[in-house]
């Protein structure tokens, strides 16, 4: 498992693939307030889709420059996407 | 770029300049006829020069423009001013084609379109002269124009911009849109949107994609391209078409304003500005010796002496700059050449290819323009007298072809072209059976010549080996004409040849003939140049070493008998009788003559004026030089002065 839940956080680590975004959707559905740790190596675009709209307080980095850059930004933004 | 298309592109800028020109003044006074004709002569050459290379759609546009001007001067009408513009707008486009050819060498795959609205333009007048000029930067897409206004600060030119809108289901053929972006090489902006509002968590789905990415790189479009290049349908990709990144070769934005015509005279001007100073500067020798014998003059003297070295040191470089600019590529010459060996192919029925190598030496354009006409005579002399009918090859086991191979090389200051065929060869006893039929020499003189003095007959004035008179060859232009063109290049001819293998021609020429070797000789008081190169030696004999042959004088060196001629008989002033002889050893062509004179002077180089005005009908005059004492001298063409 790369999507793991624990009680007050839920850890990315590793290379986070497309089947775990299902995973990660409802564990920040169940308990919103739990904070993401991003620690992975890679992070599927379908995961990067649940963090931008559950917008959960996230902390660590991105894999990458892009993700880092242009869609941190997006689940930090408090107002609605255009 | 090819040499040719670089030649056209500084043509074609001149023409389309020149017919706008034109145009601009039809415009103002639309009754101008000389300017309606400079107008139509312009575009009439640039499509020519357009035809020269594959390039339909400005040839169209261009052949559509010269239709419009054509039939005013058929007709005797003037120019509908509404039909200015729309020429105007074909000579536009044709600079922005001509430039986008300098730049990647073809045309933009819209030039096709562009020539076809041009084209409707040209014939229906200024109303649907407003074509977009999409290679100006109208070819963005309004998503990829409004990417770049959100973002001012990034240089348009040379960015790409793309939209990427991945497919809902795309996770499911394994895409990974995010990482896809990530990928994207020297990204400077970027924004993420959704393609619908996020849904309640309840009704999420995390598998459907539902973002959109368009961004701006500086990366090359064809690198970004490779990115995508299994989603084609979910990417879109807009750049400036003018300045293609990917198609644009370093520094090429400076490139249109590297090179300048300049009127040849005024270079000569330059040339020749910079002889006088090298004789001001010769002139400066004088100062040194005057310096030398005034009182306590020592140091003045030694400071003037090394004035002048710098002097010199600087006139030289100036010289070599300005001696640079006259050059140019052998190519220039050798390219006409392919098209007349196909000519001649077609006249002989004789199948030819020609192999040049070494286009790109270059030499002084004098030089170089110079080698046409000698190069034609050797070619056509070739396939006339050397090259043999098709099948003659073929019992000779040759191939068909008939091959004609023209190999330049440089050898320090000189060119060296040597032309060479595979035919037949010359049989040297041909050669001297036909010169003693014609009366050039004498059968005693006939029977002594070695081989490579027999083929120093062909050079002979009059002489034709060929007995049917044919159109190419003909008479008169002879090997003679060769030998005389060449030299006036300052230059010499050499022929070998072998029987049945073939004939070679070497013409060995200076690079440049701005600069000579002078030596000052003196007959009966009078002081003449001679040009160095043609001497190989210069003998003191006592006068009694001289034999008499006949009426001729000759003497021995090294085991070699060698006439003598006396300079003083030739330029008309007596000479007396001496003890001891001066000679210049001559070598012209392969044999070698005495030349005697009554004293050598200075050795010099100087820059060598061709011989302007009445000396230029003088025989035997290469040109004048100016001494460093003012002095005008005559530099002699010995060559032609014994021939």
């Amino acid at each position: 498992m790369t999507v793991v839940v624990g009680e007050r956080e839920i850890r990315l680590t590793g290379r986070c693939g497309v089947d775990e975004a299902e995973a990660l959707l409802s564990a920040l559905s169940i308990a919103p307030q739990r904070r993401v740790v991003l620690a992975a190596e890679h992070v599927h675009t379908a995961l990067w889709q649940v963090l931008v709209a559950m917008r959960p307080t996230v902390i660590g980095g991105a894999p990458d420059r892009f993700s880092a850059d242009y869609i941190l930004p997006l689940i930090a933004q408090k107002d609605e996407l255009p | 770029m090819d040499d040719l298309l670089a030649q056209f592109v500084i043509e074609a800028a001149e023409l389309t300049q020149q017919a706008a020109e034109d145009l601009l003044a039809l415009d103002r006074e639309p009754g101008n006829r000389a300017r309606l004709d400079s107008a139509f002569r312009a575009i009439h050459t640039l499509k020519g020069s357009v035809g020269l290379f594959d390039l339909a759609p400005m040839q169209g546009a261009l052949h559509s423009a010269e239709d419009v001007l054509g039939l005013a001067i058929k007709d005797n009408v003037e120019l509908d001013p509404t039909r200015i513009d729309p020429i105007l707008a074909v000579l536009e486009w044709i600079d922005r084609c001509v430039q986008q050819l300098q730049r990647s060498g073809t045309l933009p795959p819209s030039a096709e379109d562009e020539a076809a609205k041009l084209v409707l333009s040209l014939a229906f007048g200024r109303a649907a002269a407003t074509i977009p000029s999409p290679m100006a930067g109208g070819t963005l897409p309004q998503w990829a124009a409004k990417l770049f206004e959100a973002n001012p600060a990034i240089q348009r030119k040379g960015a790409v911009a793309l939209r990427y809108t991945p497919a809902p289901e795309c996770f499911f053929s394994g895409d990974d849109p995010i990482s896809l972006m990530a990928g994207v090489p020297e990204l400077v902006f970027a924004r993420v949107s959704t393609r619908e509002d996020w849904r309640d968590p309840t009704e999420f789905d995390p598998f459907r994609s539902n973002l959109i990415f368009e961004a701006i790189s500086t990366a090359k479009r064809a690198d970004i391209e490779a990115i995508f290049r299994l989603i084609p349908d979910q990417i879109a990709i807009a750049h400036d078409a003018a300045t293609d990144p990917s198609e644009l070769p370093a520094e090429s934005q400076e490139t249109t304003t590297r090179t300048i015509r300049v009127d040849l005279a005024r270079i000569d001007g330059i040339v020749g500005l910079v002889g006088e100073l090298l004789t001001a500067k010769n002139g400066m020798s004088a100062l040194v010796t005057q310096a030398q014998l005034l009182d306590g003059g020592l140091a003045l003297s030694r400071n003037v002496a090394a004035l002048q070295q710098d002097i010199g040191r600087l006139v030289a470089q100036l010289q070599r700059a300005a001696t640079d600019v006259r050059m140019v590529p052998l190519g220039d010459t050798l390219r006409r050449l392919s098209r007349l060996v196909r000519e001649i192919s077609g006249q002989t029925g004789k199948p030819l290819q020609l192999d040049v190598t070494g286009g790109e030496i270059e030499a002084d354009k004098t030089i170089v323009d110079g080698l046409y006409e000698p190069l034609l005579h050797i070619i056509r002399n070739a396939v006339d007298h050397g090259i043999e009918p098709e099948e003659q090859r073929q019992i000779a086991g040759k191939p068909a072809k008939g091959t004609i191979s023209v190999r330049a090389r440089q050898i320090g200051h000189r060119i060296e072209l040597a032309v060479s065929d595979d035919g037949r060869g010359i049989e040297p006893g041909h050669i001297r059976s036909t010169a003693l039929a014609r009366g050039l020499i004498s059968a005693e003189a006939a029977a002594a010549l070695g081989e490579s003095d027999s083929l120093e007959l062909l050079f002979t004035p009059g002489f034709s080996t060929s007995e049917t008179v044919s159109d190419l060859s003909g008479r008169g232009v002879g090997m003679d004409a060769v030998r005389s063109s060449v030299r006036r290049l300052g230059g010499k001819v050499t022929i070998s040849s072998a029987v049945g293998t073939g004939t070679t021609i070497v013409l060995s020429l200076p690079t440049s003939f701005a600069m000579s070797r002078i030596i000052l000789v003196t007959v009966a008081g009078e002081q003449y140049g001679v040009p160095m190169e043609s001497i190989a030696e210069t003998v003191r004999i006592p006068a009694s070493a001289i034999m008499q042959v006949r009426s001729n004088e000759a003497f021995v060196l090294r085991d070699r008998t060698i006439p003598i001629l006396r300079l003083g008989d030739i330029v008309g002033s007596g000479a007396q009788a001496r003890s001891e002889e001066l000679l210049l050893v001559l070598e012209i062509g392969a044999s070698a003559l005495g030349l005697v004179v009554d004293g050598i002077g200075e050795r010099f180089e100087t820059l060598l004026r061709p011989p302007a005005g009445l000396l230029k009908a003088v025989r035997g005059i290469l040109g004048t030089t100016v001494l460093g004492d003012g002095r005008i001298i005559m530099v002699l063409d010995l060559e032609a002065l014994l021939a």
